[in-house]
């Protein structure tokens, strides 16, 4: 995809939530709006706003066709493939967190995305991952007087 | 007047002990934040907003606004030692800091970058004291079409935020309405967007927005670009050479510092644009004897460390007063404000004068403390420049996402954040700026309710209601000015590419 491609395709993208928001403004309930509302109530507001926006986002999609930037980076295939890893990884902690609790998901998460972001010495990603944690579980636990999840381990019982 | 200086007379009886502790803290995170490249103000004062929320007001503005002050300046080390702006507003220290640096002058050129970072912020906290009761007390007589006015100006600022592309600055701003709008109406009750969840219904919270749009989106940009870390060997200390500028050079420091407060004032423009104005005036009055400037000029480092320091001060006027936030950072202080359940404006100064002194006091001391601090942990701060990039990106992404929890301990508001990453990730590869998303979705509640209200008093008849109303005319031309500046900016470059 080159420059101008992506510039389309980012506006038709928005121009399509757009529409998509806008068929759902025609969910919105009206049986409790009074009638003064008409004009700015809870279905014209989100319209006038998509209104706004699909205005915007015409002139975007003409102004990438006629006038393409070239300020965008060219994105390599192997870097996106890492992005998709740590989107996993990050989605895989949301999953876990509160089942597995802070100990187990924790110092993983910070391990691995130390290796996404190209860690060379495996034993201090090891160290800053136990380390932070640990600092970070004490700021909350201590610090804020926070809970955390506790899954599988009680906290109280490792301090 | 008299209220100024019995503002300022009461400042020791306004901050308790554990609010001057957050100060310092926020102070010393914000000089490591400033300084690291590719972390920043702003992230920080994203990061730190989920532990602002077991706090009391002042406190949490006390440890948002350090890192703000000490982001600010934090830049300006690594500019001055590495070569590198920590923050795009030390750009322009950059040009004869690090010249200095160079030639073996660091002390010198990180002490007067300290100290006219503490100038510029001194002085732009007593104009703030100064003008921002008297902008509230005109201010509290509006009514509603006023501060939907009022609202819709802070929107088209969006514009002048966004740097590149006007157009894209503006759809993020009305995607940030959009998104404001997801939940209960505030009005009706009835639901927009929730897609049936109850989590929905309370609407978009801004810690997981704000956390997920900045801090995982630039964490996601990171594993996809990292950044590289240069070494750093420089033996920095104070210099009481740099104190002396203060007798020889007074009105460069005051200059500069009004035109930072003036330019901060100013909704969108910002500090770059404050610290290039300023060093261009410095030029200006330039002393035969001096080195040229972007050679190692003391007044070039005096003229951007001293305007881009006083823009915070200038930035949070019209913030507190008017509830417009004109810069990215000051709209997160203003969400930061909002998750304590505390709506700036006008109506803040009336019902919350103590959380209004305790933030002016919190501003001329830190802007105070910033020397001591500065000075005191340079050598520390140029070390911590030596650590490994991803050691501190795995410490954003940890806070981030433990911190966004600890809010509320709820597992959605992480699926928020990522959801919030994803957006802000694409966003930033399509070149759309994230800033204005924040400005749209703080303004998007006051501008509802007060267009909402305008439009019932009106009786929909919203022509002939504002017609009789000069404020809110005022404030739509000065919109209309707003709207029309990017189309000028875009005619002189199609005329003159037409040209060559």
């Amino acid at each position: 995809m080159n420059l101008q491609q992506r510039e389309v395709f980012g506006a038709a993208a928005l121009l399509a939530i757009v529409a998509f928001f806008f068929y759902l403004t025609s969910q919105i309930d009206l049986a409790f709006s009074f009638d003064l509302e008409k004009f700015t109530g809870p279905r014209a507001y989100p319209r006038i706003i998509l209104g706004a926006m699909s205005f915007i986002g015409l002139l975007l999609l003409c102004q990438a066709w006629i006038s393409p930037k070239d300020r965008l980076e060219k994105t390599s295939w192997s870097n996106l493939r890492l992005v998709g890893f740590a989107l996993t990884l990050i989605t895989l902690f949301a999953s876990l967190f509160e089942p597995l609790g802070y100990l187990l998901t924790v110092p993983p998460l910070v391990f691995v995305a130390a290796l996404l972001n190209r860690a060379e010495n495996l034993r201090a990603a090891l160290l800053v991952a136990i380390a932070a944690s640990l600092t970070l579980l004490i700021v909350f636990r201590y610090g804020l007087n926070t809970v955390l999840p506790e899954g599988i381990f009680a906290i109280d019982q490792v301090f | 007047m008299t209220d100024f200086f019995q503002t300022l007379a009461s400042f020791p009886s306004l901050l308790s002990g554990i609010q001057l502790m957050f100060l310092v803290v926020g102070i010393a995170a914000g000089v490591v934040i400033g300084a690291l490249p590719g972390v920043g103000p702003l992230l920080g004062v994203v990061m730190a907003i989920p532990f602002t929320f077991y706090m009391d007001p002042v406190s949490s503005m006390a440890l948002l606004m350090g890192i703000y002050q000490g982001g600010s300046y934090g830049g300006a080390l690594s500019a001055t030692v590495i070569g590198i702006p920590g923050t795009p507003m030390a750009a322009a220290t950059l040009l004869d800091a690090h010249p200095m640096a160079l030639r073996g002058k660091a002390s010198y050129a990180v002490t007067l970058a300290t100290l006219a970072s503490c100038i510029g912020g001194v002085i732009s906290g007593l104009v703030l004291i100064a003008v921002a009761p008297a902008l509230a007390a005109f201010a509290i007589k509006f009514g509603p079409a006023e501060a939907a006015a009022f609202a819709l100006l802070g929107l088209t600022t969006i514009g002048a935020l966004s740097g590149g592309s006007a157009l894209k600055g503006w759809m993020m701003g009305l995607l940030g309405l959009l998104i404001a709008a997801i939940g209960l109406d505030p009005v009706s009750g009835e639901s927009r967007f929730t897609f049936g969840s109850l989590y929905l219904d309370s609407g978009i919270a801004l810690v997981p927005l704000l956390v997920g749009l900045f801090s995982i989106s630039e964490i996601l940009r990171q594993v996809e670009k990292p950044i590289r870390v240069h070494d750093t060997s420089s033996n920095v200390s104070a210099s009481a050479d740099a104190f002396r500028t203060l007798i020889k050079r007074p009105f460069n420091y005051l200059r500069s510092s009004t035109l930072g407060v003036f330019i901060g004032i100013l909704p969108g423009i910002g500090g770059v644009t404050a610290a290039f104005l300023s060093y261009r005036a410095a030029m200006i009055f330039k002393k035969p004897a001096d080195p040229e400037f972007g050679d190692g000029n003391t007044d070039g480092v005096i003229a951007s460390e001293a305007a881009n320091s006083a823009v915070a001060g200038g930035a949070l006027i019209p913030m507190l007063a008017l509830a417009i936030p004109g810069d990215p950072i000051v709209a997160v202080l203003m969400g930061g404000l909002m998750v304590q359940a505390i709506q700036p404006g006008p109506g803040m100064f009336l019902n919350h004068p103590e959380i209004i002194d305790g933030i002016f006091a919190v501003f001329i001391l830190g802007a105070i403390l910033l020397l001591p601090i500065g000075l005191l942990f340079v050598r520390l701060i140029i070390r911590l420049l030596r650590l490994p990039q991803w050691s501190i990106m795995c410490v954003v992404l940890m806070v981030s996402v433990v911190g966004t929890y600890s809010v509320s301990r709820e597992v959605l508001d992480i699926w928020t954040l990522i959801a919030f990453g994803v957006v802000g990730y694409l966003l930033r590869k399509a070149d759309y700026p994230l800033a204005p998303i924040v400005v749209g979705f703080v303004l998007g509640p006051i501008f509802e309710k007060n267009f909402r209200r305008t439009g019932l008093i009106s009786q929909g008849d919203f022509v002939g209601f504002i017609a009789d109303r000069p404020i809110t005319l005022a404030v739509l031309a000065l919109i209309l000015v707003f709207l029309a500046l990017p189309l000028f900016r875009y005619l002189p470059a199609r005329s003159g590419r037409k040209t060559s």
